[in-house]
């Protein structure tokens, strides 16, 4: 026994008194249900659409049972972006806003993007000069650069790209007043006039196979809007909605439904599947004359601008937790469009890395045992390290950096306080131009919970930040500022550092004592407490931060088992890494969205955790119950096979995705390179 | 790879409870050998003799009632004494400080000890009485206390260096 433990052993002296009597007559309390181990249950199959690239149908089942229906088309990394004011806007990964400068001076009218998302059709109404009022329609890079005219019509609007990316369809108003759909070639051309009937036919959106445009249309004469379905060379016009409500603003998705506006007796946002009769509603919407839809390109969600609360909003409607999220404000909305990203294999879902991992470089960094987080940024590798003994007793910590190119350690950067843990990752984030480090330090004579800021460009702390508590445990970063989550003896809180003055701006008390992790995510800050409950199992949570307003919004409880809760991102999404599960959360809401990857016992994830393309990379010990994750294992989250390769003792990693590197922090304090090479 | 693959969904479930004389003899058996350790790391844990006889009582009287329900006897008693205890000292909101002034009669050396515990937080107390008086794994302590076995081992190296600390000035 060590002479650490060895210690401890002077209770040995202690007398416990005899309690056999009680436990035999005692009458057990009532305790919460608590699972048992070892019973856990199969459930029925698992049906699992993966967030991987391209845009097959990936869905793996299980055990032989038959698999529940399929939520979509597998998911597709894409962005939403939209107008106000007549600005285009996007959203960015992290729920910030973008705005997306266009060449052509006017107000933007209408946006649709590329299959592959590296260009958009976008209709302009120029406000200046002679030509004031006209509508030009362009095609332009997806940062707005390189718009050229695609017609020379001065009332081109409503721009929908095709799937197949060959064809553009438009709506044109006419001299008349009316309006009709045209169609151009995506490189220009001729236009072709698809519609020519009494009455307006305007806003033309595609099938998914391209095969097909419905539209909105007045032709009936009876002065009424109605949803049409017609070929997409114009023939076979069939009214597809009958109602006495304004049909308007068709959106056709990629698993074959139509979702409009209407403003009948029931107002609001409506579903009809092109081949049924019978629509309905989807969304009550008081006042759907404002309300305008896009469709993300896996159909789980519809974007959606509405004014239902008396103000505008841009929301996002998940179809899975049946949730409204709110994304965007501004006086006027509209246009929303989701932008694909391009993706490798246009057909199909993401490639397996063949992978024949090899240990490249070993680099010893920190003392054994007092490394901690690990943070890639600026073609680096930072380590920080906890506790590094400075002489004369006094313990102090190193921030490392190694050049990523050359494997050698080019900075040691001294830290006014220690990360908090020395082992469990995270402290990290990157941004502003700088490292950011989470901890604690002696301030004003007290320990505090602080973040420190390393500036990339020097090498050296420029700011520390004490942000309350007592324990700084996680930064992350968005374009509001420094996310930090800290915690003292009896308290929990989540703040924000204004990174133009280092100061703390926003705090948000969290209803337990201790957070762990946190983290951002399209449109949310998400943190990881641990909540005790009585005897109830203690848990993690999962806590959704409003970035906005600086709240509370939802928290989401894992359940029991749930130790050691991480977060990641898989293709653009939130992942939770708990209990042997891996868990889609919604960044905004923080709940669970799809059914869970999980995992036999002995296959857990037990350290790193992230994933890339189809693949989730992990640290694990197959089969043991030792002390420490000692293979790199991989996940095929297509077949649901898992590898096992090297050895390695990893607390965290990060995954350098230019070179396909993966950099490992041991336990022994040095840092594994691994390099994914082909077979 | 010819193996079906590794991935299973489903959830922990509560299972039924089923008593036999067998089993009384087993959780007593478990009681006279594994009793008094038990009871002394919620005692060092807790700093509290009422705290420690009665997570410990409850601990074995739920696994009796439970019966064959519980299918890993000590695990399962390890980790509901200590949240039993943990509960507790939540519903009085002892704090550290609180536990240091309530001594009662104990070897010097060992109230010394209980004393230097008391001034750690919670969680660092729990993981090194866990670790390194109860001689269970960092996994275990991990499941005991449903934090991550990485953050146990934070826990046991900061309060083995202010045990340390504070054990050492004593010496002196």
């Amino acid at each position: 026994m060590s002479r650490k433990a060895e210690r401890l052993r002077v209770l040995d002296e202690l007398a416990p008194p005899e309690l056999w009597p009680d436990i035999r007559l005692r009458e057990p309390r009532v305790l919460p249900d608590e699972p048992m181990q070892g019973h856990r249950v199969l459930a029925a199959a698992l049906a699992f659409v993966v967030a991987i690239a391209g845009l097959g149908v990936v869905v793996f089942a299980f055990r032989g049972e038959p698999a529940p229906p399929a939520l979509g088309p597998a998911t597709v990394p894409s962005q939403l972006t939209f107008i106000r004011n007549g600005e285009l806007w996007a959203i960015e990964e992290n729920g910030t806003e973008r705005r997306i400068s266009l060449e052509p001076e006017g107000s933007v009218n209408g946006v649709s993007w590329s299959p592959d998302g590296d260009r958009m059709a976008v209709s302009i109404e120029v406000n200046s000069g002679t030509e004031g009022g006209q509508f030009h329609l362009y095609v332009a890079n997806a940062d707005g650069d390189q718009a050229r005219r695609l017609t020379d019509g001065i009332s081109d609007r409503l721009p929908a790209w095709s799937p197949d990316g060959s064809t553009i369809a438009f709506t044109r108003d006419l001299s008349d007043g009316e309006q009709e759909i045209f169609a151009v070639h995506a490189e220009g051309g001729e236009v072709a006039q698809l519609t020519d009937t009494d009455g307006s036919n305007l806003e033309p959106t595609w099938s998914p196979d391209g095969s097909r445009l419905a539209f909105t249309s007045t032709r009936d004469g009876n002065g009424n809007s109605e949803i049409y379905v017609m070929d997409a060379d114009g023939s076979d016009p069939i009214r597809l909605t009958d109602d006495p409500g304004w049909d308007a603003g068709p959106a056709w998705s990629s698993d074959d439904r139509i979702a409009y506006t209407s403003d009948g007796p029931e107002p609001g946002i409506f579903l009809i599947d092109p081949t049924a009769i019978e629509p309905t509603l989807l969304l009550a919407d008081p006042d759907p004359f404002d309300a305008f839809v896009a469709w993300s390109p896996d159909a789980r969600s519809l974007a959606v601008t509405s004014r239902r609360d008396g103000t505008p909003r841009l929301f996002r409607f998940d179809f899975e937790t049946r949730s409204l999220v709110h994304l965007a404000s501004g006086d006027l909305l509209w246009g929303p469009a989701w932008r694909p990203f391009a993706q490798d294999a246009a057909d199909g879902p993401a490639p397996l890395t063949q992978a024949n991992p090899m240990i490249s470089a070993s680099i010893p960094v920190g003392p054994q045992g007092n490394t901690n987080a690990i943070l890639y940024a600026e073609g680096s590798v930072w380590v920080a390290a906890a506790f590094v003994e400075g002489g004369g007793g006094v313990d102090r910590s190193m921030l490392f950096r190694v050049d990523a190119s050359t494997n050698e350690i080019v900075a040691e950067i001294p830290l006014e306080g220690g990360p908090t843990f020395v082992s469990g990752g995270g402290g990290l984030a990157y941004g502003f131009g700088s490292v950011w480090v989470a901890g604690y330090a002696q301030v004003d004579g007290a320990q505090q919970a602080v973040v420190q800021r390393v500036d990339t460009a020097s090498n050296r702390v420029v700011a520390t930040i004490p942000v309350g508590g007592t324990y700084g445990a996680d930064v992350a970063l968005d374009q509001r500022g420094v996310w930090v989550a800290y915690f003292g003896e009896q308290h929990a809180s989540v703040g924000l550092i204004d990174p133009g003055t280092d100061s703390a701006i926003a705090d948000v008390p969290l209803p337990s004592d201790y957070v762990r992790r946190i983290t951002v995510g399209s449109g949310g800050v998400v943190a990881t407490e641990l909540e005790w409950n009585g005897v109830e199992s203690p848990c993690f949570v999962l806590t959704a931060i409003d970035p906005a307003s600086a709240t509370i919004g939802a928290r989401e409880r894992l359940g029991p088992g749930c130790a050691g809760a991480q977060l990641f991102e898989w293709n653009g999404e939130m992942w939770a890494s708990a209990g042997g599960d891996l868990l889609r959360v919604d960044p905004v809401t923080a709940q669970l969205v799809g059914e869970p990857i999980s995992f036999e016992p002995e296959h857990f994830p037990r350290s790193f955790v992230f994933g890339t393309g189809r693949e989730v990379w992990f640290g694990a010990y197959p089969g043991g119950d030792g002390n420490r994750p000692d293979r790199l294992a991989r996940l095929d989250a297509v077949s649901g096979q898992i590898e096992y390769y090297l050895q390695v003792g990893g607390i965290d990693a990060v995954f350098a995705p230019e070179t396909r590197t993966i950099w490992i922090l041991e336990f022994d304090g040095s840092l594994t390179r691994v390099d994914l090479y082909d077979r | 790879m010819a193996n079906p693959p590794y991935l299973r969904v489903g959830r922990d479930t509560p299972c039924g409870v089923e008593t036999s004389p067998d089993r009384e003899q087993e959780v007593e058996r478990l009681y006279r050998t594994e009793g008094a350790r038990l009871w002394r790391a919620v005692m060092a844990y807790s700093g509290d003799r009422e705290i420690a006889n009665d997570a410990v009582a409850e601990a074995f009287a739920q696994v009796l009632a439970r019966g064959e329900a519980v299918r890993e006897l000590l695990p399962w008693l390890w980790r509901s004494a200590y949240r039993i205890a943990a509960g507790e000292l939540k519903a009085r909101s002892r704090s550290a400080a609180a536990l240091a002034e309530v001594p009662y009669e104990m070897p010097e050396p060992v109230a010394d000890l209980v004393a230097a515990l008391a001034r750690l937080t919670q969680k660092q107390r729990a993981a090194v009485v866990l670790h390194d008086y109860a001689d269970l794994t960092t996994a275990e302590v991990a499941r005991i206390m449903g934090i991550a076995s990485a953050t146990v081992r934070v826990h046991v190296s900061q309060a083995r260096r202010r045990l340390r600390r504070q054990l050492e000035v004593r010496d002196v």
